[in-house]
């Protein structure tokens, strides 16, 4: 299983996020198109692909003159069964400080 | 996103007895817990699975929150903060537990509190 880290590290970022949620909505993107739809240049964008592509959660591939981006949902979806792990690990000791510290006021 | 809480209601106990709970980590959080509970502290947890975690202590607030980062000795593992938060609530304790920060770990945590500590110069 890959660590999710570079995955939410990746993430962290608004404008990373902004972006991803537009290669998503449009299947298929190019900087150029990107950066027309928000408040940073086509370099800016160009530089947040790459980091979402060394994350693994968008690929490019070269179409003419430009890169077109596609997201790779994989990495996402095991970024999101990594906390749903954690998430469940919580519930555990959560439901033990439950059941110890009930019992424990009875006994008081 | 990189962030999970979890809550649960402990019936009938105030947030002093809460604490108590919370504290007696190897009853509920871990098979060992070598951790005192002294801000900036530092030690370590033995997980029921049998890994084992590095841990620091943030914050001791008794009957209200405790905080610390933890993580592991492997090389790409940056580490999470917990905090455990106490809520009094009408039939007893709410529980909230937060851990975040899965892309960052205490070498950013460290970097982030002292920007805080220091005033900021024009």
């Amino acid at each position: 299983m890959h660590d999710p880290g570079p995955v939410f590290a990746a993430l962290a970022d608004p404008t990373r996020r902004a972006i991803l949620e537009r290669v998503a909505a449009t299947g298929d993107a190019t900087p150029t198109a990107l950066a027309a739809d928000l408040p940073v240049t086509r370099q800016a964008v160009a530089k947040h692909l790459a980091v979402l592509e060394r994350a693994g959660v968008v690929a490019g591939a070269r179409r003419g003159r430009e890169m077109v981006y596609v997201v790779q949902p994989e990495r996402l979806d095991a970024a999101t069964a990594a906390m749903g792990r954690v998430a469940a690990r919580w519930d555990e000791r959560l439901d033990r400080i439950k059941r110890i510290s009930e019992e424990r006021a009875r006994r008081r | 996103m990189s962030c999970v809480t979890r809550e649960l209601l402990l019936e009938d106990l105030d947030p002093d007895q809460a604490w108590d709970a919370v504290v007696d980590m190897e009853n509920w959080l871990a098979e060992e817990a070598e951790l005192e509970l002294e801000p900036g502290a530092e030690g370590r947890f033995r997980l029921d699975d049998g890994s084992e975690r590095h841990a620091k202590v943030e914050a001791v607030d008794p009957g209200r929150t405790l905080s610390w980062w933890w993580w592991s000795d492997e090389a790409d593992d940056r580490g999470t903060h917990v905090e455990v938060r106490l809520v009094e609530a009408v039939s007893g304790t709410r529980v909230v537990v937060v851990e975040s920060g899965f892309a960052v770990g205490p070498v950013a945590f460290a970097a982030s509190t002292l920007l805080h500590r220091t005033p900021i110069r024009a």
